[in-house]
């Protein structure tokens, strides 16, 4: 699905880099959590795998192309296998929470009456129902995430890359969302959370990847309170 | 149900609450009707200049002195009619020839008339055998050519001609910079709209066609707007001037319908190609 291979980034060619020889290899159907403190480069990472930057370095497989080979409209098709979470939830100002969730679905060919019945579920599951034709700037930062997470899942996607997706909202929805990643899981999609949460990565018996510096320094098959 | 969704695409990057995008109706009603208003006027200019040019082409007027002999003129007359390519020679009454003096002279005209033939001829005319003709009858006859005066006239016309093509094509290309202008203007205010569509896997056709949409929306009110404009100002001026009927051709009304719509197919060219180079230019 995801391979990394020896994959080294740098913002610009004077900077050192921010990613140095990374290796991943994410399996079809695999799920992981990314830690690592702020700055450690797990956004960049993120960015690389729904390819908003490319590698100045090493090569980046994703889908079984490689990235540096994939024209724009090449790009934006395999951008439509995923969904991306994003740290402040990615919504649209002037796009209420109605709108900003049935975007993705302007892309793709489902009959209008799935998309309906996607849209009102995705909604629902997030507990907006009550706040559907409400706009980003009426919501708390934890909705803001919810309605982001929406966005990301509305097209049950292969590949669910999470940004710190439990940043904003509480333990009780943080465990909702992990629980509707897991549900996508074992449908096939292949997840990868970033986050610092470590109740989380304990609660949840999956592998995680230890990010310092640009470097993966461990991985572990779970969490141990040191 | 999808024009709902498709709804909210449209919402995501429309330049409609964009101040300077509303004006653009505004500037490309202006400018299509300038433009259907200037092509209109030298198309009625060449209308009026074909109908006169025939006009003096085919008629030739030959003066003869007052004191002539009556029955040497009809002779003229008679002569010139069998020439070729005369069609009609016609010794102009004295009434007639006082009438065509009246606007000259104030005070009325009280002095003995000259004679006045007027000739209507072809193009094929040979007139170096026409005017020795008639000098063998008159030597002294003053014979009205109007080939100079052709000559000065059609370059006046087609000078003025060039020049109001060369400001309808700078309008043409104030309409393309004005709308490349506001076209990346708006692109600049929606960065974060489009890289939001980007991420979730626009194809840069369907945003380049969401936003060049937009533009042939407002280039068609414009159009609509320009063309009743520019067909209110010539009926205005046929009903102020109403000479200007006789060069009021079908062709004429139709140019105040494309003239703007050429202008608005530049507009949405211009759009595209700037939405293209904006998008391009984002990854």
């Amino acid at each position: 699905m995801i391979r990394f291979d020896q994959v080294s980034y740098k913002y610009s060619p004077h900077q050192k880099d921010v990613i140095k020889n990374l290796n991943i290899e994410l399996e079809d159907g695999s799920f992981h959590f990314l830690c690592g403190a702020s700055g450690a480069g797990k956004t960049t990472i993120f960015r690389m795998m729904y390819m908003d930057l490319l590698p100045t370095d090493g090569n980046l497989s994703i889908f079984g192309r490689q990235v540096n080979a994939l024209s724009r409209d090449e790009i934006a098709i395999f951008r439509r296998k995923m969904g991306v979470v994003f740290q402040d939830g990615g919504l649209l100002n002037h796009l209420n929470v109605r709108e900003n969730v049935s975007l993705p679905l302007t892309l793709h060919g489902k009959p209008s009456s799935q998309q309906e019945k996607c849209i009102d579920e995705i909604i629902d599951w997030v507990g907006l129902s009550d706040k559907k034709n409400e706009y980003p700037a009426t919501l708390s930062g934890g909705e803001k995430q919810r309605v982001g997470i929406a966005k990301a899942v509305v097209n049950r996607p292969k590949l669910l890359i999470a940004d710190e997706p439990s940043g904003n909202v509480d333990e009780v929805m943080a465990k909702r969302i992990m629980y509707l990643f897991t549900e996508l899981n074992k449908h096939g999609t292949t997840v990868l959370v970033a986050t610092h949460d470590k109740s989380l990565i304990s609660a949840f018996d999956y592998p995680s990847l230890y990010l310092e510096n640009g470097i993966i320094t461990r991985s572990a098959k779970r969490w141990r309170a040191a | 149900m999808f024009a709902r969704h498709a709804h909210s695409a449209k919402k995501a990057i429309s330049l409609h609450k964009d101040s300077i995008f509303r004006l653009l109706i505004l500037i490309l009603s202006l400018l299509g009707w300038l433009c259907a208003s200037f092509i209109a006027s030298i198309t009625m200019l060449e209308n009026a200049y074909n109908s006169w040019n025939l006009e003096q082409k085919s008629h030739i007027s030959i003066y003869l002195d007052a004191d002539e002999n009556r029955g040497k003129v009809v002779n003229l007359v008679e002569e010139l009619s069998s020439v070729n390519n005369v069609k009609r020679a016609y010794l102009l009454s004295e009434y007639e020839t006082a009438d065509i003096l009246k606007p000259y002279f104030s005070e009325g005209v009280s002095f003995p008339l000259p004679f006045v033939i007027d000739v209507t001829v072809t193009s094929q005319l040979d007139r170096e055998y026409f005017n020795t003709k008639v000098n063998k009858y008159f030597a002294n006859a003053s014979i009205d050519d109007a080939r100079d005066l052709l000559v000065k006239v059609s370059s006046i016309v087609r000078f003025s001609q060039w020049i109001i093509l060369f400001i309808s094509g700078v309008l043409l290309i104030i309409v393309a910079i004005i709308v490349s202008l506001t076209v990346s203007a708006g692109l600049r205010g929606k960065q974060i709209s489009l890289k939001t569509m980007q991420h979730i896997g626009a194809q840069d056709k369907f945003l380049i066609n969401l936003i060049t949409t937009q533009v042939m929306q407002q280039s068609l009110i414009g159009w609509f707007i320009s063309s009743i404009l520019a067909g209110v100002t010539l009926y205005a001026l046929l009903n102020y001037w109403s000479g200007l009927n006789l060069y009021m051709t079908n062709y004429v009304w139709a140019i105040i319908v494309i003239v703007p719509f050429l202008l608005s197919i530049v507009a949405v060219i211009s759009a595209k190609l700037t939405a293209k180079r904006m998008i391009k230019s984002m990854l």
